[in-house]
Protein backbone atom coordinates (compact mmCIF):
# COMPACT_ATOMS: atom_id res chain seq x y z
CA UNK A 1 0.00 0.00 0.00
CA UNK A 2 2.70 2.81 1.01
CA UNK A 3 4.60 1.81 -2.40
CA UNK A 4 1.60 3.53 -3.99
CA UNK A 5 3.12 6.80 -2.46
CA UNK A 6 6.39 6.52 -3.75
CA UNK A 7 5.93 4.37 -7.18
CA UNK A 8 5.86 5.88 -10.60
CA UNK A 9 4.94 2.36 -12.49
CA UNK A 10 1.74 0.74 -10.52
CA UNK A 11 0.61 -2.46 -11.92
CA UNK A 12 -3.18 -3.38 -11.42
CA UNK A 13 -3.06 -1.38 -8.26
CA UNK A 14 -5.47 -2.09 -5.39
CA UNK A 15 -7.96 0.58 -4.67
CA UNK A 16 -7.66 3.42 -7.31
CA UNK A 17 -11.05 4.61 -9.44
CA UNK A 18 -10.87 7.40 -11.54
CA UNK A 19 -13.54 9.72 -12.10
CA UNK A 20 -15.40 8.05 -15.77
CA UNK A 21 -14.49 5.11 -14.66
CA UNK A 22 -16.97 2.16 -16.69
CA UNK A 23 -18.08 -0.62 -14.56
CA UNK A 24 -16.37 -2.47 -16.66
CA UNK A 25 -13.00 -1.11 -16.87
CA UNK A 26 -10.24 -1.82 -15.06
CA UNK A 27 -6.97 0.04 -14.21
CA UNK A 28 -3.98 -2.27 -15.56
CA UNK A 29 -1.57 0.67 -15.16
CA UNK A 30 -1.10 3.84 -13.27
CA UNK A 31 1.98 5.97 -14.14
CA UNK A 32 3.88 8.88 -12.91
CA UNK A 33 6.87 10.92 -13.55
CA UNK A 34 10.05 9.29 -12.39
CA UNK A 35 10.65 10.02 -8.48
CA UNK A 36 14.04 11.17 -8.97
CA UNK A 37 12.48 14.32 -10.87
CA UNK A 38 11.78 15.40 -7.05
CA UNK A 39 14.96 15.53 -5.72
CA UNK A 40 15.34 19.34 -6.83
CA UNK A 41 12.19 20.18 -4.36
CA UNK A 42 13.19 18.07 -1.70
CA UNK A 43 16.53 18.67 -1.66
CA UNK A 44 15.19 22.60 -0.95
CA UNK A 45 12.49 21.36 1.53
CA UNK A 46 15.68 19.89 3.28
CA UNK A 47 17.96 23.38 3.17
CA UNK A 48 14.82 25.55 4.27
CA UNK A 49 14.59 23.16 7.06
CA UNK A 50 17.81 23.19 7.54
CA UNK A 51 18.36 27.12 7.52
CA UNK A 52 15.56 27.87 9.82
CA UNK A 53 17.58 28.37 12.96
CA UNK A 54 20.37 30.68 11.01
CA UNK A 55 17.23 32.73 9.68
CA UNK A 56 16.13 33.54 13.39
CA UNK A 57 19.57 33.84 14.78
CA UNK A 58 19.93 36.77 12.26
CA UNK A 59 16.66 37.96 12.71
CA UNK A 60 17.11 38.29 16.54
CA UNK A 61 20.43 39.79 16.59
CA UNK A 62 20.52 43.53 16.72
CA UNK A 63 23.77 43.35 15.24
CA UNK A 64 22.87 42.36 11.79
CA UNK A 65 19.66 43.81 11.83
CA UNK A 66 19.83 47.37 13.54
CA UNK A 67 17.67 49.10 12.29
CA UNK A 68 15.13 47.06 13.67
CA UNK A 69 13.71 45.81 16.76
CA UNK A 70 11.98 42.49 16.28
CA UNK A 71 10.03 41.07 19.19
CA UNK A 72 10.57 37.71 20.89
CA UNK A 73 6.94 37.13 19.52
CA UNK A 74 7.88 38.12 16.49
CA UNK A 75 10.59 35.59 16.09
CA UNK A 76 8.43 33.04 17.30
CA UNK A 77 5.23 33.70 15.23
CA UNK A 78 7.88 33.59 12.01
CA UNK A 79 9.86 30.39 13.19
CA UNK A 80 6.76 28.62 13.17
CA UNK A 81 5.49 30.21 10.10
CA UNK A 82 8.68 29.43 8.00
CA UNK A 83 8.04 25.58 8.99
CA UNK A 84 4.63 26.11 8.04
CA UNK A 85 5.84 27.43 4.65
CA UNK A 86 8.44 24.75 4.48
CA UNK A 87 5.92 21.77 4.71
CA UNK A 88 3.20 23.51 2.34
CA UNK A 89 5.90 23.41 -0.37
CA UNK A 90 6.98 20.51 -0.03
CA UNK A 91 3.15 18.79 0.50
CA UNK A 92 2.17 20.96 -2.83
CA UNK A 93 5.05 19.79 -5.18
CA UNK A 94 4.07 16.15 -3.69
CA UNK A 95 1.06 16.41 -4.77
CA UNK A 96 1.54 17.81 -7.83
CA UNK A 97 3.86 14.30 -8.55
CA UNK A 98 1.14 12.35 -7.28
CA UNK A 99 -1.85 13.93 -8.69
CA UNK A 100 -0.30 14.26 -12.42
CA UNK A 101 -0.76 10.35 -13.23
CA UNK A 102 -1.01 8.68 -16.76
CA UNK A 103 -3.56 5.67 -16.17
CA UNK A 104 -3.78 2.61 -18.52
CA UNK A 105 -7.22 0.64 -18.26
CA UNK A 106 -8.76 -2.37 -20.72
CA UNK A 107 -10.52 0.45 -22.53
CA UNK A 108 -8.42 3.51 -22.71
CA UNK A 109 -5.42 5.66 -21.61
CA UNK A 110 -6.12 9.16 -19.05
CA UNK A 111 -4.06 11.76 -18.64
CA UNK A 112 -4.64 14.02 -15.47
CA UNK A 113 -2.80 17.30 -15.43
CA UNK A 114 -2.53 19.69 -12.64
CA UNK A 115 -0.77 22.53 -12.12
CA UNK A 116 -0.24 24.57 -9.23
CA UNK A 117 -3.92 25.67 -7.25
CA UNK A 118 -5.54 26.25 -10.33
CA UNK A 119 -5.15 24.58 -13.28
CA UNK A 120 -6.64 21.06 -14.20
CA UNK A 121 -7.05 19.49 -17.13
CA UNK A 122 -7.97 15.78 -18.40
CA UNK A 123 -7.53 13.93 -21.67
CA UNK A 124 -8.71 10.54 -22.72
CA UNK A 125 -8.42 8.33 -25.67
CA UNK A 126 -9.90 4.68 -26.38
CA UNK A 127 -6.91 2.56 -26.84
CA UNK A 128 -7.79 1.18 -30.19
CA UNK A 129 -7.71 4.78 -31.49
CA UNK A 130 -3.63 4.66 -30.27
CA UNK A 131 -2.12 4.50 -34.16
CA UNK A 132 2.01 4.94 -33.23
CA UNK A 133 3.89 5.04 -29.62
CA UNK A 134 7.53 6.21 -29.32
CA UNK A 135 9.77 6.80 -26.90
CA UNK A 136 12.92 8.91 -26.02
CA UNK A 137 15.52 9.25 -23.91
CA UNK A 138 17.38 12.45 -23.73
CA UNK A 139 19.63 14.87 -21.88
CA UNK A 140 22.19 13.66 -19.29
CA UNK A 141 19.61 13.13 -16.67
CA UNK A 142 17.64 10.95 -18.90
CA UNK A 143 20.16 8.79 -20.21
CA UNK A 144 21.99 8.45 -16.54
CA UNK A 145 19.11 7.74 -14.73
CA UNK A 146 16.89 6.22 -17.98
CA UNK A 147 13.84 8.75 -17.89
CA UNK A 148 12.52 10.07 -21.15
CA UNK A 149 9.31 10.73 -22.86
CA UNK A 150 6.76 8.43 -24.41
CA UNK A 151 4.91 9.70 -27.27
CA UNK A 152 1.25 8.68 -28.09
CA UNK A 153 -0.29 9.39 -31.86
CA UNK A 154 -3.85 8.85 -31.50
CA UNK A 155 -6.42 8.72 -34.67
CA UNK A 156 -8.71 11.20 -33.24
CA UNK A 157 -8.24 14.63 -33.90
CA UNK A 158 -4.78 13.98 -34.56
CA UNK A 159 -4.22 14.61 -31.23
CA UNK A 160 -0.94 13.25 -29.17
CA UNK A 161 -0.44 12.28 -26.03
CA UNK A 162 2.86 12.57 -23.94
CA UNK A 163 4.25 10.85 -21.10
CA UNK A 164 6.50 12.96 -19.35
CA UNK A 165 9.55 12.22 -17.32
CA UNK A 166 8.66 8.47 -17.23
CA UNK A 167 11.27 5.57 -15.88
CA UNK A 168 12.39 3.25 -18.32
CA UNK A 169 10.52 4.87 -20.93
CA UNK A 170 11.25 1.57 -23.32
CA UNK A 171 9.77 -1.19 -21.34
CA UNK A 172 6.65 1.35 -20.88
CA UNK A 173 5.75 1.90 -24.49
CA UNK A 174 6.27 -1.81 -24.92
CA UNK A 175 3.67 -2.65 -22.10
CA UNK A 176 1.30 -0.05 -23.96
CA UNK A 177 2.18 -1.35 -27.51
CA UNK A 178 0.97 -4.94 -25.55
CA UNK A 179 -2.61 -3.84 -24.30
CA UNK A 180 -3.50 -1.73 -27.41
CA UNK A 181 -2.55 -5.22 -29.39
CA UNK A 182 -4.80 -6.75 -27.11
CA UNK A 183 -7.24 -4.20 -27.27
CA UNK A 184 -7.40 -3.62 -31.21
CA UNK A 185 -7.72 -7.76 -31.36
CA UNK A 186 -10.39 -7.93 -28.79
CA UNK A 187 -12.23 -5.15 -30.52
CA UNK A 188 -12.06 -6.74 -33.99
CA UNK A 189 -13.09 -10.06 -32.11
CA UNK A 190 -12.88 -13.78 -33.03
CA UNK A 191 -11.91 -14.27 -37.02
CA UNK B 1 -5.14 45.72 16.36
CA UNK B 2 -4.44 44.95 12.85
CA UNK B 3 -4.09 48.37 11.60
CA UNK B 4 -0.96 49.92 13.07
CA UNK B 5 -0.74 53.67 14.34
CA UNK B 6 2.32 55.41 11.67
CA UNK B 7 1.91 59.12 13.50
CA UNK B 8 5.24 58.58 14.67
CA UNK B 9 6.59 57.91 10.75
CA UNK B 10 7.31 54.75 9.07
CA UNK B 11 11.33 55.87 8.73
CA UNK B 12 11.85 55.70 12.12
CA UNK B 13 12.83 52.53 14.32
CA UNK B 14 9.02 51.90 15.57
CA UNK B 15 7.21 52.98 12.91
CA UNK B 16 9.72 50.57 10.36
CA UNK B 17 9.10 48.00 12.75
CA UNK B 18 5.19 48.22 13.03
CA UNK B 19 5.31 48.29 9.12
CA UNK B 20 7.12 45.06 9.38
CA UNK B 21 4.79 43.64 11.37
CA UNK B 22 1.85 44.72 9.65
CA UNK B 23 3.10 43.34 6.81
CA UNK B 24 3.31 40.38 7.98
CA UNK B 25 -0.18 39.43 9.62
CA UNK B 26 -1.00 40.69 5.75
CA UNK B 27 0.91 38.05 3.99
CA UNK B 28 -0.17 35.35 7.17
CA UNK B 29 -3.65 36.52 6.07
CA UNK B 30 -2.83 35.76 2.60
CA UNK B 31 -1.35 32.45 3.73
CA UNK B 32 -4.68 31.56 5.36
CA UNK B 33 -6.64 31.88 2.13
CA UNK B 34 -3.69 29.67 0.31
CA UNK B 35 -4.30 27.07 2.70
CA UNK B 36 -7.81 27.06 2.07
CA UNK B 37 -7.56 26.94 -1.58
CA UNK B 38 -5.21 23.51 -0.88
CA UNK B 39 -8.30 22.12 0.81
CA UNK B 40 -10.14 22.96 -2.53
CA UNK B 41 -7.39 21.97 -4.80
CA UNK B 42 -7.06 18.18 -3.09
CA UNK B 43 -10.90 17.62 -3.12
CA UNK B 44 -10.62 18.24 -6.52
CA UNK B 45 -7.91 15.77 -7.22
CA UNK B 46 -9.32 13.37 -4.99
CA UNK B 47 -12.54 13.37 -7.22
CA UNK B 48 -10.60 13.24 -10.20
CA UNK B 49 -8.41 9.77 -8.84
CA UNK B 50 -9.17 8.25 -6.21
CA UNK B 51 -6.63 6.05 -4.35
CA UNK B 52 -6.48 4.57 -0.42
CA UNK B 53 -4.83 8.12 0.49
CA UNK B 54 -7.66 9.97 -0.02
CA UNK B 55 -8.46 10.87 3.37
CA UNK B 56 -5.14 11.27 4.31
CA UNK B 57 -4.39 13.97 1.73
CA UNK B 58 -7.74 15.56 3.09
CA UNK B 59 -6.84 15.37 6.55
CA UNK B 60 -3.53 16.66 6.25
CA UNK B 61 -5.05 19.67 4.25
CA UNK B 62 -7.89 20.84 6.23
CA UNK B 63 -5.01 20.67 9.18
CA UNK B 64 -2.59 22.78 7.33
CA UNK B 65 -6.00 25.04 7.26
CA UNK B 66 -6.52 25.19 10.78
CA UNK B 67 -2.81 25.31 12.26
CA UNK B 68 -2.74 28.59 9.26
CA UNK B 69 -5.54 29.85 10.63
CA UNK B 70 -4.35 29.48 14.04
CA UNK B 71 -0.72 31.14 13.28
CA UNK B 72 -3.03 34.21 11.94
CA UNK B 73 -4.83 34.57 15.07
CA UNK B 74 -1.93 34.24 17.45
CA UNK B 75 -0.58 36.76 15.07
CA UNK B 76 -3.11 39.39 15.66
CA UNK B 77 -2.98 38.63 19.54
CA UNK B 78 0.57 39.54 20.47
CA UNK B 79 2.57 40.80 17.97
Amino acid sequence: MIQQLYKSLLREPNGVFFDGEDNDEDVKYVLRRSFLVNIGWIALTIVLLLIQPFILLFLSNEKYLGVLKLTPAFSLVLGIFWFTITFAYFFQNFLNWYFNVYIITNKKIIDFDFKGLLYKNVSETPLVNIEDITSNVSGTFGLLFNIGNIYIQTAAEMREFEFESIANPSKVRDIISDIVTDAVAGNRGPE
Amino acid sequence: MLLPNFASGIFTVSGLTLFVHFMFKILLAFYAVYAFLLIRQVSLMNTGYKTEFEKLFSFIAFAHFVFAAFLLVVALLII
